[in-house]
Formats: structure tokens, C-alpha cells, sequence
């Protein structure tokens, strides 16, 4: 019963080992159940065999980049409805508007933004789908 | 002169043409070819002999983006009508098409031929510049990859420092907590320089985006100013804002407005005395809107007056007092609000204050495609 009582279940596809620590301990920290990947194909065979409740994804990555995993998601109908936020250092509006084509939530830029205010998306994100 | 003199030089003379790099051609008033040395025949394929007498515009057939340019947009035109030295370089992007069908890219020099005062032709030397161009792309690859690699390690001291300083690991006592809010702040200081500097390669390249959606003004200063709210308090400045309700949403690209407030407003409120005061005011003015960011700083030294555009270059009276500044941001505001049509003047005493001015068009900014929007 503890175990479930998480906030939801993350799947952190993030390929610097640095911020893909600090990213799932604060995500731990914040009382969320974390999976990590670090490239695109694991990062879609880890989809389906966990079933997140959300995907915080990076862009550009070994084996696939961010915006193949989103489009491969997308195709999916079992995966085509859990939510995507896009956390890159990618910033520009092509970028941007590629990855919300693709069908991501939200689009974060790693360098400008503060780990709360990512916290603080998926909490909205999840407020919006994981309605019971 | 004798004529064995006359023979000699005549040779000498196409000794020197023949043996230049670069294409040469000479034209007449009519715009006919009078002389083409080697190497322009080889660049377009066309032997010199051949092209004698014919009209320019057959021979050195100028496009851009695809698409031929009329006669009267060459740059050959120009040179004569306005009789001046007009050159075209990388950044123009202007392509010339040989014989064979193939378009190479052209950086050109175009003197007019003044004869007693009067146009009499035009000379035109000409290069193929495609290395300068494979060059210039790799620079810019090479800028953007470098900045988005820097960008990796300095997000993640970002993100260490600020849970550290959330004391989420374990408390902190004062001068742990004041030594890490140092290393915050100059790594977010190490952000804003790349990203300066990444904006500041995209405006030399001539690489960046300018794509207009209708934009508030009003509400882009205001976010800026919310954003710089903590140092506003900090110095207890105080802030006077007055925006015109007739000016409307303007065709303008977003991201660039956001660049000319934030370097202006936080100029002021860098440059400016605790107690002090800021102003902005946002006003419609004939076809134009009208921006004016006022200070009672330490304003701009008048020896200092004509460089502060420059790339890199900070006021003497300024770099003992701030540590914070690159020298960047005003060189990027002028390159953005000249791109956008506008124009952008100040008016300054030292110990006084600095008022900025800028104007942009209210019919909004022409759309430019580019490698890359600034950030």
C-alpha cells in the first residue's frame, strides 16, 4: 500500500548522468516514483514496460533523440495519451514548436529554468490527466 | 610614346589581368562588356573573346534565394546610377549563374567608370566565394553546438546549487548559504553570456530569425519587469510606467521585443543609485511606437558617448561599480531594432542619468527567414 501512495510515476529520459540525478532525486524528494533512461530506444521499451504517468524527455540523445521517441509515443495507441514534458537545451522556437507539433505538454529550456518550476509542471500536468 | 613603348605596356597591362584571381570585367555605358580578363571567362564559362559586346545582363545573370534579380535591384545598376562603390558580400547572398546552369555564390566590387564626371561604365570584380560560405556554415555550427554543450554542465550547477540553497539536503549555516548564492548567481550570469554571445554570432553571421506574431508591448515590458522586481526592491528604486492605451498589438517578432526591454530596463536599474529611479514609457507616435527607458543613474561618460554600441565595449565610469555587464547587450538591442526597421538614440550626462529612446514601426517587423531565432 505505501509504495502506491506516490505522487505519480516519472519516466526521466535524460542522457547527462549529472542532471539525470539531480532531476530524479528531486523528483524523489518530491514524493514521485522515478524510472530512469538514457537514450531513445530505452526510453521507449521503458514506456511500455512501465507505464509512466508522465515522461520528462531530453532531445538531443544517443539512439534515438527526443523528438523520434515523441513521434514513435504518439503513434502508439496504448502510449499516444501519457503525457510528454520536454526539457532541453534546445530553445529555439522551431524546436519548440516541433515538439508541441509531436504532441509535448509543455517545453522547458534546461538552462533558464529553476528544478521547482519543473516540479511545479508536472504536478500541473498530472493535476490535468490523472483525473480518477 | 613609341610604339614598341605602346606594345610593352599594352602587354604588361594584360599580363596584370590575366594573371588576377579574381574576375574582372569592364562595361560601357550601355552595359556592354568592353574587357573580361582569364579569370572572369573561367568563373562563367564564357570565353573573353565571345563576351566582348554583349550586354552584362546575359553574362553575369545574379540571383538570390532562387530567384533572378530584375536588372534595375543589381548591384551593377546601383553603382552607376548612384555613382558609388557598391559591394556585395557573404551576408548578401547573392549567386551568379554560368553558362552551364550552375549557380555559384559571388562576392562582387562595383566601381563606377567616371569619365570627366561623367558614368562612362562600370569596372566589376567578382569571386567565387563558395569556401567562405562552407566556412561561415561551419562557424555557425560550430557556435550553436558549442553553446547547447556548454549549456549541459552549467544547467546542472544551476539546479545543484539551487537544492543546496533549498536546504533539501541537510541545513546550511550563513556563510555556506551566502558562498553558494555567489555560485548561483554567477552561473546564471555564465548563462546569460552564452547566451549573449550565441546571439551576438547569429547577428554577425547575419543568421538570425525574425518571425512577427502580434505582440503586446505592454505586457512583454511588464513580464520583464516582474522578472526584475527583486532588484528593483533591493535598491529601492522607484519605477514610473506609462503606457499609451493607443498603441496596439504589433506585428513583431516576440522574443526580440522581450531582448530590447530586458537589456534596456535591466541597464537602468543596473546603472542606477540605490533610491534612484526608473521610468518607462511605451507610446504611439505618428506610424511608430515609441519606447523610452529613463534613469537617474550614473549616466554615460561624454567621451564614452559614441561607443556604447560597440560590441564588448563598457563606459569607464560603469566597470568599477558593476561587475555585471558583457558589453554585449546594447550592441545586440541596436542590431535588433535596426533589423526591425526602427531606430534606437539616447541622451546622457554623467552623474545625471541616460534616457533611451527607440522607435519601431507600427506596421510591425518584416519577416526574416534565418539559421536561427536570438534567445
Amino acid at each position: 500500500m505505501a509504495e502506491e501512495k506516490t505522487r505519480g510515476r516519472i519516466l526521466l529520459v535524460e542522457d547527462d548522468k549529472f542532471l539525470s540525478t539531480a532531476l530524479a532525486d528531486k523528483l524523489a524528494r518530491e514524493g514521485f516514483a522515478v524510472i530512469k533512461a538514457s537514450n531513445g530506444e530505452e526510453a521507449l521499451a521503458k514506456v511500455r514496460l512501465a507505464r509512466p504517468d508522465l515522461v520528462l524527455l531530453d532531445l538531443i540523445m544517443p539512439q534515438k533523440t527526443g523528438f523520434e521517441v515523441l513521434a514513435d509515443l504518439k503513434l502508439e495507441p496504448s502510449t499516444k495519451n501519457i503525457p510528454v514534458i520536454v526539457l532541453s537545451n534546445l530553445g529555439q522556437e522551431a524546436d519548440i514548436k516541433k515538439a508541441k507539433e509531436l504532441g509535448a505538454r509543455d517545453y522547458l529550456v534546461k538552462s533558464d529554468v529553476e528544478m521547482k518550476t519543473v516540479v511545479e509542471k508536472i504536478k500541473a500536468e498530472l493535476a490535468k490527466t490523472v483525473q480518477p | 610614346m613609341t610604339e614598341a613603348e605602346l606594345r610593352e605596356k599594352q602587354e604588361q597591362l594584360n599580363a596584370i589581368l590575366s594573371s588576377m584571381a579574381e574576375g574582372l570585367i569592364a562595361i560601357d555605358n550601355e552595359r556592354r562588356v568592353i574587357l573580361m580578363n582569364q579569370a572572369a571567362g573561367i568563373l562563367l564559362r564564357t570565353a573573353p573573346q565571345e563576351a566582348t559586346g554583349q550586354d552584362i545582363r546575359q553574362i553575369l545573370r545574379s540571383y538570390r534565394d532562387g530567384a533572378e534579380l530584375p536588372y534595375k535591384d543589381l548591384p551593377i545598376e546601383k553603382a552607376m546610377t548612384e555613382r558609388n562603390i557598391i559591394s556585395v558580400g557573404l551576408l548578401d547572398n547573392l549567386s551568379v549563374r554560368v553558362k552551364n546552369g550552375r549557380l555559384f555564390p559571388v562576392a562582387l566590387m562595383i566601381a563606377p567608370l567616371l569619365n570627366r564626371g561623367e558614368v562612362s561604365g562600370a569596372i566589376i570584380l567578382f569571386r567565387d566565394i563558395t569556401k567562405d560560405k562552407e566556412i561561415d556554415r561551419a562557424k555557425t555550427e560550430f557556435v550553436s553546438l558549442a553553446s547547447h554543450q556548454l549549456k549541459t554542465p552549467l544547467s546542472a550547477i544551476n539546479w545543484y546549487s539551487e537544492m543546496m540553497l533549498e536546504e533539501e539536503v541537510g541545513p546550511l549555516n550563513d556563510k555556506q548559504k551566502e558562498y553558494l548564492k555567489n555560485l548561483y548567481d554567477a552561473n546564471r550570469r555564465m548563462v546569460e553570456l552564452v547566451n549573449s554571445l550565441l546571439n551576438v554570432s547569429r547577428i554577425d553571421l547575419g543568421a538570425f530569425a525574425v518571425e512577427p506574431t502580434p505582440t503586446d508591448f505592454a505586457a512583454v515590458a511588464d513580464g520583464v519587469l516582474a522578472e526584475l522586481a527583486p532588484q528593483l526592491a533591493l535598491k529601492r528604486l522607484h519605477l514610473n510606467k506609462e503606457y499609451d492605451p493607443k498603441v496596439p498589438a504589433i506585428n513583431a517578432d516576440g522574443k526580440l521585443v522581450r531582448i530590447v526591454f530586458q537589456n534596456l530596463l535591466s541597464n537602468a536599474v543596473k546603472y542606477t543609485a540605490p533610491g534612484g529611479s526608473v521610468g518607462l514609457a511605451i507610446k504611439k507616435e505618428g506610424e511608430n511606437v515609441l519606447i523610452r527607458v529613463t534613469d537617474t543613474g550614473y549616466g554615460i561618460p561624454a567621451a564614452d558617448q559614441g561607443k556604447i554600441f560597440t560590441k564588448l565595449f563598457r563606459a569607464d565610469n560603469i566597470r568599477d561599480k558593476e561587475a555585471e555587464g558583457t558589453g554585449l547587450g546594447l550592441y545586440i538591442v541596436k542590431a535588433v531594432v535596426e533589423e526591425a526597421g526602427g531606430r534606437i538614440w539616447f541622451d546622457s550626462l554623467e552623474g545625471r542619468g541616460t534616457t533611451f529612446f527607440i522607435t519601431l514601426p507600427l506596421a510591425g517587423m518584416p519577416k526574416k527567414d534565418g539559421v536561427k531565432g536570438l534567445t
